[in-house]
């Protein structure tokens, strides 16, 4: 006990989201034994993939500081994948989908960011702003209809499933999260990050280029949207304009669950890959024992306000 | 700390009995997803559910998202698959999600079909039809062009933009207009998503930007309060009507005031019934046939084996006249 007393931060949330999952796998096992099989393993990391690049996108620009946020990722998932299914109406070879999804991703992402560094608008504006923009464009550029036409091979790969875990995770969602990780614990690049988000004023005065910076992570949380977007055209089959619905507050809530502080600075990728986790076991666990979806929303919030609050506790204990 | 754990395992394992003694019970199981809880419409479902689960011995399953949204439909349609229930049926958000999770039912011999909303090339089993597209599109169009005249301008409010029933419903309009009432002017549809309060906003705006309307459709139930309360604040009852698919509860005062002029629809309970019954016969093996009899229906139900669909029946016409009739 004294030992879990000792433990902050990171490590603190780590060890609270693995306490957790415990408990509601436990829980699970106690209640309906059935649901342990691959394919209930196999289900949570498919609906996990989209939400977990998503999320990981937030999480860099809120650690990036600068009251960073992003609220249109939700928007650039759903205009991506439009973009992604006219521009191969109009004429796109088919193996350029993937290439014109993460592209359109990075510049709507990119854009936010020109909002951000260059004009100087509060992030939280400049993203409200462009999720309206972005889903609205979705919606307007489509009529709200379907867009299917996803071309038969990348259903292959967005549907496959190897030992259990679908492709899409094994080859996106890992390699990424991996990445994010190394870059954020042991490159400079990620000792930046952490600077600027931690004291802004001083990373400036030691010469680091934080707008530079803040604009690429925007555009890689776009990137990284766009990915989730060309997921969902690989395993829906078809490009809905609707379909990054609830991903921003979504996204958001796994971000602040894995332990980014809100004000940047603090955190790291594992909580994150953690919360992603926790909430889709969750959400999964409770529709395996039919609980009534209403009361998932108020239990997601629940234990949200749970972390934050051990967190904020074990701050007070130093 | 050992303690703790040995005392939590006791437990455990207590109510492990419990609970296997609990549902020890093997009925078979049919599950009914629809495309948001909590409004009347599906709640009468549900009730037309539990009825026939009763009478016909099966365990009814009701779970559905919270919100519009296709993707939250999937989880839960998936998961209900992972738990290995005999027959799930649903009523479709987008008919395009639909089809990997007919995939994963059909390699599990799970029946998977819809009802109330339809995904036609999914490979679903069977479609649980309220009433056709057709007659629903068709019925509102006569109904208001008795009550308006041929020479008319009409609003379309709609709820989500990518529900495929209310766009098929849409469509029909469009065609019969085109078709019968050729001076008929139907406005571009406006979409209000879920909420009332943006439907009446948007049938505000319709009457102030068209001050020669006749009447609004309010196509999605949750869009009918809206739409009509919208004409009472405007002040507009007599001159511009309302009309929609929504429920007697929903528009009774409505009705009476004179904001709406007569609703089109069909009796959700006797869907959910159709629908577990339809579920019952699958799980059985038993083939539909062209006319079924179905227990509690007075007419028997027709069966189109070409398109797979089953037809609960012709939609009904509510007035202020007869809707006191009728309750949910």
């Amino acid at each position: 006990m004294n030992r879990i007393r000792k433990l902050q931060g990171p490590a603190l949330i780590l060890a609270l989201l693995a306490l957790l999952w415990i408990i509601v796998i436990l829980v699970l096992l106690v209640l309906k034994p059935s649901v342990f099989s691959l394919g209930t393993v196999t289900t949570i990391l498919q609906f996990s993939t989209i939400l977990a690049l998503v999320a990981l996108g937030q999480a860099i620009v809120i650690l990036a500081g600068g009251a960073g946020i992003d609220l249109s990722v939700g928007g650039i998932v759903s205009l991506s994948a439009i973009a992604g299914m006219l521009a191969m109406k109009l004429g796109l070879p088919s193996f350029l989908l993937p290439p014109a999804c993460i592209i359109a991703g990075a510049a709507l992402g990119a854009f936010n960011g020109v909002l951000v560094t260059k004009l100087s608008i509060l992030p939280l504006i400049a993203t409200l702003g462009t999720f309206f923009v972005y889903s609205g464009l979705a919606l307007a550029l489509t009529g709200g209809a379907a867009q299917s036409g996803v071309p038969s091979w990348l259903l292959i790969w967005g549907r496959g499933v190897f030992s259990g875990i679908p492709v899409p995770f094994l080859t996106i969602a890992i390699p990424v999260f991996a990445i994010a990780g190394i870059v954020l614990m042991w490159t400079a690049w990620g000792r930046w990050i952490y600077a600027m988000g931690f004291n802004e004023r001083s990373a400036r005065l030691v010469g680091i280029p934080v707008d530079r910076a803040r604009l690429i992570l925007y555009s890689l949380s776009g990137v990284l949207s766009g990915a989730a977007a060309l997921i969902s055209l690989a395993w829906l089959g078809s490009g809905r304009p609707n379909i990054g619905q609830n991903l921003e507050l979504e996204s958001l809530t796994a971000a602040m669950l894995g332990g980014i502080a809100i004000l940047g600075g603090r955190g790291g990728v594992g909580g994150v890959f953690a919360a992603v986790m926790l909430l889709v076991t969750l959400k999964t666990g409770l529709l395996q024992l039919n609980v009534n979806t209403v009361w998932q929303v108020g239990i997601v919030g629940a234990l949200l306000v749970f972390v934050l609050l051990a967190d904020r506790l074990s701050q007070n204990w130093r | 700390m050992l303690k703790h754990i040995r005392k939590a395992l006791a437990i455990s394992a207590l109510s492990l009995a419990v609970s296997t003694a609990a549902f020890a019970q093997d009925k078979p199981k049919v599950a009914f997803v629809p495309q948001l809880i909590g409004i009347p419409y599906f709640n009468a479902m549900e009730a037309g559910g539990n009825r026939a689960a009763k009478e016909l011995g099966v365990d009814f399953i009701y779970s559905g998202p919270v919100d519009t949204n296709p993707v939250d439909q999937l989880q839960i349609v998936q998961n209900l698959i992972d738990q290995g229930v005999n027959a799930i049926s649903v009523s479709v958000l987008d008919a395009s999600s639909i089809a990997p999770v007919v995939e994963a039912a059909k390699a599990k011999g799970i029946k998977l079909f819809t009802s109330d909303s339809d995904a036609p090339d999914s490979g679903r089993a069977v479609y649980v039809a309220q009433a056709t597209d057709e007659g629903l599109g068709n019925t509102i169009i006569d109904e208001l062009v008795k009550r308006v005249g041929e020479d008319a301008k009409i609003g379309i409010v709609s709820g989500e933009a990518t529900a495929s029933n209310l766009n098929a419903w849409i469509g029909f309009m469009q065609k019969q207009a085109a078709a019968k009432y050729p001076k008929l002017k139907l406005l571009e549809p406006q979409y209000a998503g879920g909420t009332a309060e943006r439907a009446a906003q948007i049938s505000g705006d319709l009457m102030a930007a068209n001050p020669d309307i006749k009447a609004i459709i309010a196509v999605a139930s949750t869009t009918c309060p809206g739409v009509a309360q919208a004409i009472e604040t405007a002040g507009k009852i007599g001159s511009v009507i309302g009309a929609g698919y929504c429920s007697p509860n929903t528009a009774r005062s409505y009705l009476k005031s004179g904001a709406f002029g007569f609703t089109v629809l069909w009796d959700p309970a006797q869907l959910g019934y159709l629908t577990v019954w339809a579920g019952k016969q699958l799980i059985d093996g038993k083939a539909f046939e062209a006319e079924n009899k179905v227990p509690g229906f007075d007419n028997p139900v027709t069966y189109d084996a070409t398109k797979g669909i089953l037809l609960l029946g012709p939609p009904a016409v509510f007035t202020a006249e007869n809707v006191d009739k009728f309750d949910f």
